[in-house]
Order: structure tokens, then sequence, then C-alpha cells
């Protein structure tokens, strides 16, 4: 048993309501079949919500708290919805937690090294530097729904029924979202002008 | 307005995810090494979780059943006042608010006290437990306050009145209020509480020779039945042998006083009050107190005046001031029982008699609508029919 986006070369990350084959029965489900099955689809989810530098850290925290929580799962679900919100939460608090720290070190006058500087130390083209910065001014909330929205194409129903909140909630974040986005895009071009 | 080229440019910028070489081996890895050591640290997490939650209880129980902080005495405790002796039930929380020669004003906050106050000592006796005040001359009575706030009295002997909202209580021997299970069961503990009190003398100043209690009526116009509770409390206070002349004419005059005979008791207490030495303070006070009874208050202000000016310190300046502040009240002279009432309360705020002079300010303070300031005064006063009714005028937040 396996995921299209397991087994495919270049694995889309299908919104976990797709109809598309996965494990089902908790009886047959084993940490290691569901591992192998679903690594590549939580590696993408997770660096889709909080970007590649720190994808595999956030991928072990979601396969502990999987291995945990696994006698929990019923089976009703669909095991890429289960992953999904466990990716979602555990990311969420990462970013969370990566927040408070950074305005704890600016508090303190700290001198923070960004992984992802450290990863691209010639730095990716000018406007895929505009485009993260643009989006790591965006809450957790907001740029999940614009990136599973408008990277992933996932419908607004979709979204809503993965994270668990109303739609017109989704509708809402995706607002904001955009309009965010813009302007900070557009504040951040300033400052590259000048 | 969503940009259209948004998609395009968030998917260039994110690149596509997919795990690097070697991810999924190196994730297993290190996903395999937290995995295997889970379990201990899980159970180490325990035990810390375990060892925090006792510590937390003892802490909490440690404190909650400390016997400092009940303050409790144990079963049977006998506690020594200067003219009074207490017997403290077990798990009982008596609070001395004050024990001068002027008086004894106790707090119950819970449990059973029994009492047995010396008689004639001239030193006022009260109780307050909860809302439920207790004045007492002398004589041998129980007073019970449950947590749940409920008060019950027990006179064995003597007269007590109490004052509780619902109104005043005159209790002689034998009475219970409210009537319910008696306070007095053991006749070993009555018989020790009964044993005569050998009243300790006043350190600062010798104890009045009055038989009269500090403040035993009212600021505001007091209750008939109050001034009878006072009366048959104050018969009841043995004449004292003297072999001073001065003090046999003061014997007199004070039986006279009790026996019914005022205006003999008024000539005689003049006569005295215009001799020299201490009996003429006594006599002196003993005018001003049949002044005040007799209801003419300007004769008990010239009395209060005398006094002033001759005894500015006098032992009886403070019941002179109740007194004033009762005549004051009784003339209807608003301005004048205020001027009293701040006078005392800015020197003698923690006097037993403090409470009839805050009375009388919350009533002027409820009267110009200053609620607030006459609440605050309310909260020192005991429960009686005038604090009610201020509190109509003023009902609490």
């Amino acid at each position: 048993m396996s995921l299209a986006s397991a087994t495919s070369k270049t694995p889309s990350m299908v919104s976990p309501l797709t109809d598309t084959p996965s494990l089902t029965g908790s009886a047959k489900l084993s940490f290691d079949a569901i591992y192998a099955a679903e690594f590549d689809y939580v590696y993408r989810v997770v660096s889709r919500l909080v970007g590649s530098s720190e994808a595999e850290d956030l991928v072990q925290e979601v396969f502990v708290v999987v291995h945990r929580r696994l006698p929990e799962f019923r089976g009703e679900a669909r095991i890429t919805t289960w992953l999904f919100q466990i990716a979602y939460r555990v990311a969420g608090a990462h970013v969370r937690r990566e927040r408070f720290r950074r305005r704890l070190s600016l508090l303190f006058g700290l001198e923070l090294k960004s992984r992802e500087a450290a990863q691209h130390p010639s730095g990716p083209s000018a406007d895929g530097e505009l485009v993260n910065a643009a989006l790591g001014r965006l809450s957790f909330e907001k740029r999940s729904a614009l990136v599973l929205h408008e990277v992933e194409g996932w419908t607004c129903e979709e979204i809503a029924e993965s994270i668990g909140i109303p739609v017109g909630t989704v509708h809402t974040r995706l607002h904001h979202a955009r309009r965010d986005f813009a302007r900070h895009c557009a504040s951040l071009n300033r400052g590259h002008a000048q | 307005m969503t940009d259209p080229e948004l998609p395009k440019r968030l998917s260039l910028a994110l690149g596509d995810p997919v795990a690097p070489y070697g991810a999924k081996e190196r994730v297993q890895r290190a996903l395999a090494a937290r995995l295997a050591t889970a379990s201990e640290r899980h159970a180490r997490r325990r035990i810390w979780l375990v060892a925090f939650a006792a510590a937390a209880l003892g802490v909490f129980f440690g404190l909650r059943f400390a016997p400092s902080a009940r303050g409790g005495p144990t079963k049977g405790s006998l506690l020594s006042l200067r003219a009074a002796r207490a017997v403290l039930r077990p798990d009982t929380e008596l609070v001395v608010v004050r024990d001068d020669a002027r008086g004894t004003s106790l707090r119950l906050v819970v449990g059973t006290v029994l009492l047995h106050v010396q008689k004639g000592t001239g030193r006022s006796f009260e109780v307050v437990a909860g809302s439920t005040h207790v004045a007492v001359v002398g004589t041998v009575f129980g007073v019970a306050h449950g947590a749940d706030g409920n008060t019950a009295v027990e006179v064995v002997e003597g007269v007590v009145k109490v004052t509780d909202p619902n109104g005043e209580h005159r209790l002689v021997a034998g009475e219970r209020w409210p009537a319910r299970a008696p306070l007095f069961g053991d006749a070993a503990e009555l018989a020790a509480l009964r044993e005569p009190i050998a009243v300790q003398p006043a350190d600062d100043e010798p104890p009045p020779p009055s038989a009269e209690p500090a403040g035993p009526t009212n600021p505001v116009p007091a209750s008939p039945s109050a001034e009878k509770s006072a009366a048959a409390s104050a018969v009841s206070a043995p004449p004292r042998p003297t072999a001073d002349p001065d003090q046999a004419d003061y014997a007199r005059a004070r039986a006279r006083e009790r026996s019914g005979d005022q205006a003999g008791a008024l000539a005689a207490y003049e006569t005295l009050a215009a001799r020299p030495g201490g009996i003429a303070e006594d006599a002196l006070f003993g005018v001003l107190r049949i002044r005040a009874r007799s209801g003419e208050p300007n004769a008990a202000l010239q009395a209060v005046a005398q006094y002033r000016s001759r005894f500015p310190a006098g032992r009886y300046a403070r019941d002179v001031d109740v007194q004033a502040l009762n005549a004051d009240a009784k003339k209807g002279d608003d301005p004048a029982s205020l001027r009293e009432c701040e006078a005392f309360l800015a020197q003698f705020s923690d006097d037993p008699r403090a409470w009839r002079f805050r009375l009388v300010r919350a009533a002027a303070r409820a009267q110009s609508g200053d609620c607030r300031a006459a609440l605050a005064d309310l909260a020192y006063v005991p429960a009686t029919e005038d604090r009610q009714a201020v509190l109509t005028r003023c009902p609490k937040p």
C-alpha cells in the first residue's frame, strides 16, 4: 500500500481529503509502514508550512507524535488527514516558538543566525528572497492558508476540513493573507529601492 | 484584488519541496535513537510530576492544618483574661481584640467559648461572633459560632444582651438563644469555669470604682430595653467595702442610685463632686450618668463640660465622650455630634467604644449621600437596629 504522493517521483501534496489510495484500518497499521509510505508527504507538508531549512527536524518531531498517538488512531479518517493535522500543529508550534525566541533575542540585543541564510549563503533569487521575506512576516495561519490555496491548489473547503476550522474563517484568512502579503512585498520593495 | 501572478511567484520562491537525498534515512536513524529513550524519558518525567504533586499537596495540607494557622487551642483550653475566664472547646478560634483596664473585647471566629465574667469590675465586656454582638456586665455564659455562620448563646448566670441583625434579645439565667442544644453539657467544665476569678489590676491606671459599664447605651437614642438591661445588670453588682469616709459616702450614693432614688443619689453625687480629692471625679461622673439617664441632655452636657474642665485626662474621659455624644444626639445637634465623633475617632479609633461614634458618623454621611464613607464606618459597627437603619439608606454594593 502506498500513496500516489509517495510513489510518484515528484510527489505532489494532494489534499488529505482527496480520494487517493491510503493506508486504512488501524489494526493493520504499523509505525514503520506509515513512515515508509508517508515520509515524503509529511516532508512536503512541513516544508511548505515552515520552509525546507527546518523540515528534517520537524518531520522527526511529527513522527515522534505519530509514534505516541498511533494507538489512538481509529482509522475513521484518512491517514493523510491525521498526519496533516499533526504536522500542522507541530509546524505552528515551531513557528510560534521561533518567533518568541526571535523577539526575546531582539529584546536582549542578541544576534540570531538564520538557518535559511546559512543554507543559502549566496542567497536565492531577488524575487524569491522578497517573497520568502514577505511570507515570513505573515502569521502561521495566514501563511498556511495562502500556500495551501495558491501553491498547492487546495479548495477552501479542503483547507477548512483539514485544519478543522469553518470555511468562512479560511476565506477571511486568505483575504487577509493576500492583502498583507502584497503590503509586505510593497514595503520590502521600497526598502530595497532605497 | 488577487494578483494573477501570485501562485507562480510563490511556487518559484518556495521551490519544489522534495526531500533531499538520504533525508529519509537520516530522519529514521535519529527517530530510532529518540524513540529508544522515549520510554525512559517519559518514566523520568512521570516521576518528577508525581514528586511535584506530592510536594504541592504536602505544602497545601501542611499550611492548612498547621496548628499555628488554625490558632485554635486544644480541648479544654483555659484562657485567663483580666477579669474573666474562658474555656475554649476544640477547634475554637478566638481573637482577643482588647483586654485592658477599660474592658475586654473578643471576636469569636469559629467554635464554642464558655465565659465567666467577673461582676462589679466596671469594665466592659463584649463578644462579637459574626454579625452577633454579645454585651455583658458579669455573668457565666457561652457563645458558639459555627462555620455555617450561625451563632448561639446560653446564659447560666446573670444577664446578657445579644444584638443581631434581627434585633436585640435580653437573656437571663437559664435561657438559650436561639433555642437549641445546650452549650453547657459538661458539669466538670462548668465547675472549673465557675471558680472565683482573681481580677488583675490595671497596669496603666486604677480600675474605676463604678460598676457602670463603659458604654451601655447607644449613641443614637437608646432603646428602653437596652437601658433596662444595663440597669438590671448594674443592680447585680455588689457594693464595695471601704474605710474612707468619702468612699463610704460614694458607696451610699451608688446604693441610692441602684435602688431607684435618682434624686437622692444626684444630690449626694453633687455634694461629693464639690469636695476635693479623687472621689469628686467619680461623683461628677455619677451626676452626668443620672442627668443622661433622666433625659436631660442640656444638664448632661453641662456635667460633661464640668468634668472635662476639671479632669481633662480623667479615668472616665472616654465614657464622658460617649455621654456627650448621646446628649448631642438626643438634642438633635448634628454638628456637635459630628464634632464629638471626629475628635474621638482621631485619637481613639481602636477604643471599644469607637463603633458608637462610627455609627453616628456613618448615619451623618449616609444622610449627606456619601455612602462609600458611611459603609467604611459601618464595617466596624456590630449589627444593631441603628446600623440596619443606616444600611437601608446605603445598601452594600
